[in-house]
């Protein structure tokens, strides 16, 4: 009866540990199993008392007798439990639900076998303590891991060295050292004050690993400098997940400090490794984190991530370029630009990229950095740019364009003779948006060109539009020779001309220029004087 | 196997409580509203432990037991618990038995009778002149109880760690199991060291042993204490000893399982830079300029070793700052060199203090040779203000003693006597011996139990006391097999084995 009950109680344990891999927590099932399997245990230890449960490699035994035999398969709940040393689990009376729960969560949390230490069974076992719960685990020394055989502890072990009365010329005469006062052995108030704060601070300090590691970095031996690193890095990314930016901030400060303070008398490779380490970090997935946590950051930590960015390689630009694109304040976002401008500064080719992708949004946010970066470079992708598939970005590349002043404007009224329409429309759109000298007087000398003159009538048409759109009172003699001819001779200019002047005219919105409409509808040509009255009416 | 007891934190409180109101009738005036508010809460943990009747606190083998029963406390008050049995031993007083109704006494009846016991230890009989006080004042709610015989069970019948009649076999399985642990920890830091020196090391094992060692340590530190004398050249011994050492000031601290667990892994890896390369010279501190500025490497080769393991975080924490900072002292100065280190940790001071004694009495520094216990704690005391913390070291000492666990020593009498523990942990001086008497071949082996606490003088002979201390290289014996031995054969002898002490 016993070892069926026993029976019965490991296939309940296995199927408890199924469901719970299955059901997540609280589901009904997964709940019904645990306190099926706790039900089971109270009954047996009420009735045969602890129930003390031996483990081989692929069974388990109550009294000498196998209650449960299977594969050795990896994960099976003989071969885990045995993997870990553990020779015998028993579950003592009143073992409680949670203590039951306890075990199946640290059965399932290590079943898996794993290279990784980071925890298993038996430690698990030993910190949670379940009162209800024992184990006997095999001596550390057993076991795989060992290798050498139960003898090897005696032959090799502590006493393999028995000490030798000692022969020679050891001077064995007392030390000059005064003797310990006892009184001095009490501890004070003060003492057991210091005691305590010792204690509360052990392990509070996340960056005393960190000043270890910096300070680790002097020994330059390559391989020490390449496992420093990589803890670094991995500390790195810990305490941005962690969002502990002090942390980052501090690690990316000292290695810094330890790049200018050793950047003559070191090692080239550790120059080097270090400087690859800064282009490693500053890779966007691995940034990835400072994105989900920019929109909450509260504004006294902002300045840690302007700081941590400053340390930075361009790589990291595309992070910033996610964030500008967040909803926030004009001071964030000021920041933001003044850190990619920092950074695309060093090194134009990660904004590049991103102005060349497909994130429009991203592009559209970029222009504006794009525009205020100097140089060539800047320029052209601006000018790439201005063949946008969006409408919008194409806009304000030309925006840009034209505010990047006179030096780049040719290149920017070049595109007015565009091949591609829409371009040609845009430019005019955004030269008629402000009245600006520069494209008044592009535009003057435009019209007045051959090439106008065999333009299209839409295209003419919007030309003068645009004239009359940024123009000012400089435009006015030229319009009225289009529209009225010079002195006494009447224009002979196109209908189209004729009629964009007018247009032009009305545009301008000023005294002179409507003063030369209404002359114009006085005009003693018929078409001149119709076209005229069509504006001033 | 484990066993854990619901924790009960009502004691504890209690003499929180008490030790609140004792500092502050130190300091104020009777009806300072500190000293009020103390005793609100003095009559509350009164009426919760005993409500309607009496209740005794007592101190037993430097423990207090209330009702009998063991106080648990929690780490964090370790402190004050361990300055209030300081307070007691201090006044000689076994404890105080308050009766039922003590919680309706009078304000003033109860502070007079706080500054009582405040000046008792003026008086050259603190007890005696306490009951004489309180027979003066009146104050039959309050009894003085003297130390008790501590061969006995403490009042009640508690379930404290007294060893009764089947506790001396207990006693016994613990001391193999401790004897074993240690034994076979040598090989397992070695294998460790073989590994991480290969770059493919876990630290699973070294968390086992840790765990057995922590385990050992809550149980009775003495086991461990008793097994450290013993030479270490090779440096895994070394290991083991300093983890050791390490464990038992950790838990004399009041640190958690967990972090002792932890500290002990640290101690283990420490060293791990001078460790398990067949091809590296070996490390000498008499060496030349070439071999000292190796030595100087090691700690640093001990972090990359250290980062290279599969070891959890936590962990690694605490085993990088040990194998960092053992060298350093409090004020940065000592090796490796540093920068950006703000201060040593707590794991680093504990390493610092625990390899600089195991180092001195089993290996010998640069210059000195070996130095007996009590020798290395007083080389170590005179240095306490720029090498070590003092407080640690304050600690240190007085877990260990002035002639610490496995000390050979010399009596007045030309005996010589292995320590085995403080029967009183007030008197560092005066430690509980095995005699070692001639084995008839030549050599030396445990004979009988000696409390030198007990060695009253008679009017003829003046009491016994230790006039040198040897180092057992001097003697040849193995001061860890003695141990053994001696406390083995003090089992078999239920009276004498009371009085081998628990650790904290």
């Amino acid at each position: 009866m016993e070892i069926e009950a026993a029976r019965k109680i490991v296939a309940s344990l296995l199927l408890a540990r199924k469901n719970q891999a299955l059901y997540p927590e609280g589901h009904t099932i997964w709940k019904n199993a645990v306190e099926a399997l706790h039900a089971l245990l109270a009954s047996y230890t009420k009735t045969y008392g602890t129930l003390r449960i031996y483990i081989e490699k692929d069974q388990l035994l109550v009294r000498n007798e196998v209650i449960y035999s299977g594969t050795m398969e990896e994960g099976a709940l003989p071969v885990i439990l045995f993997r870990d040393g553990i020779r015998w689990l028993a579950f003592m009376p009143e073992i409680s639900l949670g203590e039951v729960q306890t075990l199946l969560d640290i059965i399932n949390r290590y079943s898996m076998l794993s290279d990784v230490s980071e925890g298993d069974i038996v430690t698990a076992l030993w910190e949670k303590k379940p009162p209800h719960i024992g184990y006997e685990v095999a001596d550390f020394a057993w076991g795989e891991e060992t290798g050498s055989g139960a003898g090897s502890a005696s032959e090799e072990g502590l006493r393999a060295m028995p000490p030798q009365r000692q022969a020679g010329p050891t001077d064995w005469s007392p030390i000059m050292d005064p003797p310990i006062d006892q009184a001095e052995l009490a501890l004070s108030f003060e003492d057991i004050t210091a005691i305590q704060a010792m204690l509360a601070e052990e392990h509070r300090d996340p960056t005393h690993t960190l000043e270890i590691l910096l300070d680790g970095l002097q020994y330059r031996e390559m391989e020490t400098y390449e496992t420093i690193l990589a803890a670094l890095a991995d500390t790195f990314k810990r305490a941005l997940v962690n969002g502990d930016l002090q942390t980052v901030l501090k690690l990316l400060q000292g290695l810094q400090d330890v790049l200018e303070a050793g950047r003559t008398e070191m090692n080239p490779g550790a120059v080097k490794m270090l400087e690859g380490f800064f282009r490693t970090i500053s890779r966007p997935a691995l940034l990835e984190p400072f994105g989900k946590m920019w929109a909450e950051l509260p504004d006294g930590r902002i300045e840690h991530v302007k700081e941590i960015f400053t340390y930075l390689q361009p790589e990291a630009l595309p992070v910033l370029a996610g964030c500008l694109q967040l909803k926030q304040s004009p001071a964030h976002q000021r920041m933001l630009e003044d850190l990619i401008l920092t950074l695309a500064g060093r090194d134009i080719r990660p904004l590049e990229e991103l102005l060349k992708g497909r994130d429009t949004k991203a592009v559209h946010a970029l222009i504006p950095i794009c525009i205020k970066l100097p140089g060539e470079r800047p320029l052209k992708l601006l000018m790439e740019l201005v063949r946008h598939p969006s409408e919008s970005v194409r806009q304000e590349a030309l925006k840009g364009l034209m505010s990047k002043g006179s030096v780049h404007m040719q290149d920017f009224y070049n595109l007015i003779e565009d091949k591609d329409p829409s371009i040609r429309r845009l430019i005019l759109k955004v030269m008629g948006q402000t009245r600006d000298h520069g494209a008044e007087r592009f535009l003057l000398s435009y019209l007045g060109s051959d090439s106008f003159r065999q333009a299209e009538e839409e295209h003419i048409m919007l030309c003068f539009t645009t004239l009359g759109q940024c123009g000012s009172s400089r435009s006015i003699p030229f319009l009225r020779q289009t529209l009225l001819g010079r002195g006494w001779l009447p224009s002979f200019q196109p209908l189209p001309h004729l009629k964009g002047a007018a247009v032009a005219l009305k545009k301008l919105k000023l005294k002179e220029s409507q003063e030369v409409l209404e002359e114009a509808g006085r005009s003693l040509i018929p078409r001149v004087r119709r076209i005229a009255r069509r504006e001033i009416a | 196997m484990t066993e854990q007891k619901t924790p009960s934190l009502s004691g504890e409180k209690f003499i929180k409580t008490l030790s609140h109101l004792i500092h502050s009738v130190k300091i104020h005036q009777d009806n300072n509203q500190l000293i009020k508010d103390a005793l609100t809460e003095l009559r509350g943990c009164l009426a919760e432990l005993a409500p309607d009747e009496a209740l005794t606190l007592q101190i037993w083998r430097g423990r207090f037991h209330i009702q009998g029963e063991r106080v648990v406390y929690r780490r964090e008050t370790f402190a004050i618990i361990n300055s209030m049995v300081d307070y007691f031993s201090q006044r000689e007083l076994g404890g105080l038995g308050f009766q039922a109704g003590v919680a309706q006494v009078a304000d003033e009846k109860l502070v007079r009778f706080i500054r009582l016991l405040g000046e008792a230890n003026k008086h050259t009989d603190p007890p005696a002149w306490l009951e004489l006080q309180m027979e003066k004042e009146g104050f039959a709610w309050v009894e003085i109880l003297r130390k008790p015989d501590e061969d006995a069970q403490p009042h009640g019948e508690g379930n404290g760690q007294g060893l009764g009649p089947d506790d001396g076999q207990d006693q016994t399985h613990q001391l193999e199991k401790a004897s074993t642990v240690y034994g076979q920890a040598r090989s397992a830091v070695k294998e460790l060291a073989e590994k991480s020196a290969q770059g493919s090391a876990g630290v699973r094992k070294a968390r086992r042993l840790a765990q057995a060692i922590v385990d050992i340590v809550r149980e009775d530190n003495a086991l461990l204490l008793g097994q450290v004398q013993h030479p270490s050249d090779d440096g895994y011994a070394h290991a083991v000893n300093v983890a050791a050492l390490a464990t038992c000031l950790g838990r004399y601290l009041g640190l958690a399982p967990l972090v002792l667990e932890h500290l002990a892994v640290a101690a283990l890896l420490h060293d791990l830079g001078k460790q398990g390369d067949p091809q590296a010279k070996p490390f000498k501190e008499s060496g030349s300029p070439d071999e000292w500025e190796a030595l100087r490497r090691h700690p640093l080769i001990s972090v990359k070793r250290i980062l290279k393991m599969n070891i959890p975080s936590d962990i690694r924490a605490g085993a990088l700052a040990g194998a960092f900072e053992h060298h350093l002292n409090l004020d940065l100065s000592g090796y490796p060199r540093t920068t950006f280190l703000k201060q040593v940790s707590l794991f680093g001071k504990i390493l610092r203090i625990a390899d600089a004694y195991e180092t001195l009495t089993n290996r010998g520094d640069t210059h000195l040779r070996v130095l007996t216990p009590d020798e290395a704690l007083r080389r170590m005391w005179s240095e306490r203000h720029k090498s070590y913390d003092p407080i640690l070291l304050k600690c240190f000492i007085n877990m260990l003693g002035l002639y610490p666990i496995g000390s050979i020593v010399e009596l007045s009498n030309g005996a010589l006597g292995l320590v085995m523990g403080y029967a009183d942990e007030t008197r560092k001086d005066r430690p509980l011996l095995t005699l070692l008497v001639d084995d008839g071949a030549g050599g030396l082996s445990p004979g009988e139990m000696l409390d030198l606490t007990g060695t009253a003088a008679s009017d003829d002979t003046p009491p016994l006391h230790i006039v040198r201390s040897m180092h057992y290289r001097q003697v040849g014996i193995d001061p860890a097999q003695m141990f053994k031995e001696g406390l083995k054969a003090s089992l078999g002898d239920g009276a004498l084995s009371n009085a081998i002490p628990s650790g904290r």
